[in-house]
């Protein structure tokens, strides 16, 4: 197959994406986590609305009952609650966004290339080694529930574990990224050579 | 002993403001549609591809992977962007989870960010990857508050 790019320009491009994203949302750059709150959409907006609420007239109210009660409360008593900023969590709308995004950028990249093409199989691969027929549908299900629950068990995917944690250096993510690349390379193996 | 502040308070300055949010949403998207786009160009959307990288006859998309966290090392490290990160734990989940995921990718190609370029290329059964990981994802949430409970450290990953 021709016309992807070469590995030292698509290399540095995706290790660029992961840096800039550090560095502008000041957020470890993971697909998986973001579907993950995606997913259970309900719950998440729920959380995201409980630190939604707006602590600024909840404590002039808490104010001036105070005042009422004791006094004028001098300004210089007040603390600094610079303190008490903890990083953001991005909502999960803007994660919604990004996964959205992903597919669209997927989209234009087909597209663009001209490869893009509506098809009801993955190629001669996955019919000749992995499955053929219909036996394909449920392949890709199974496949597919062992994905979203092993990086949710591995707490990442790819790019959690794979860039983000292997680029930081991280034991954790080492490990994990050797177990699914290791496993993936000897299933690929195993069904190529043996089934 | 007086707590409060009559200033607009750090937390709420840092927080959930609406403008902010949609430009914090604006700016996932524009990464999110840039990492589509190139792991799309990489070949990562294409099965062959991939089962050509994972049977090692092609390693051309792991050689772009490795320079990726090359990349990535380097500009943490070197560029000061986040020279002593803060340690990701070890957990029980780490190796089963990591094994469950590559036995699925390897049979998929999803994982999971490439499912969603799967089908963007055209791929219909991709489809049926997408269907799975989202069961998976919420099979996991109810399994690990029930049985489990690993407390995996993670929040955003």
């Amino acid at each position: 197959m021709t016309g992807y790019w070469s590995w030292a320009v698509g290399g540095a491009a995706l290790g660029s994406v992961v840096v800039a994203h550090r560095a502008a949302m000041g957020r470890t750059f993971g697909v998986s986590g973001s579907m993950d709150r995606v997913v259970h959409w309900r719950s998440e907006r729920a959380a995201d609305r409980m630190n939604d609420i707006d602590t600024d007239d909840f404590e002039r109210a808490l104010r001036a009952a105070t005042e009422a009660e004791f006094g004028q409360i001098g300004e210089s008593a007040s603390v600094d609650t610079e303190v008490a900023v903890v990083e953001t969590p991005p909502t999960v709308v803007s994660q919604a966004f990004f996964v959205a995004a992903v597919f669209v950028g997927g989209l234009i990249a087909a597209l663009v290339s001209g490869r893009f093409e509506i098809r009801t199989d993955l190629g001669a691969e996955f019919s000749d080694t992995i499955a053929s027929g219909w036996m394909m549908w449920p392949t890709l299900v199974i496949a597919g529930m062992l994905v979203g629950f092993g990086t949710r068990l591995a707490g990442g995917c790819t790019s959690g574990h794979g860039l983000s944690g292997c680029g930081r250096l991280q034991p954790a993510s080492m490990v994990a990224t050797a177990a699914f690349l290791g496993s993936a390379i000897a299933v690929s193996l195993l069904f190529w050579k043996v089934i | 002993m007086n707590v409060m502040s009559s200033s607009p308070t750090a937390v709420s300055a840092a927080g959930y403001k609406p403008g902010r949010q949609r430009g914090i949403a604006l700016r996932h998207a524009a990464f999110g549609l840039t990492f589509g786009f190139v792991v799309t160009n990489i070949g990562f959307a294409d099965f062959g591809e991939l089962n050509r990288m994972f049977t090692l006859r092609d390693l051309r998309m792991l050689f772009a992977f490795c320079l990726a966290v090359a990349v990535i090392v380097v500009a943490f490290r070197v560029g000061g962007i986040e020279r002593r990160p803060p340690r990701t734990a070890f957990h029980p989940g780490i190796v089963p989870g990591g094994v469950m995921f590559g036995i699925g990718w390897a049979l998929s190609g999803g994982c999971p960010a490439i499912a969603l370029v799967q089908l963007a290329s055209g791929s219909l059964p991709a489809l049926a990857t997408i269907g799975g990981i989202i069961g998976g994802m919420v099979l996991f949430r109810v399994a690990n508050q029930r049985w489990m409970r690993i407390d995996r450290g993670s929040c955003g990953l």
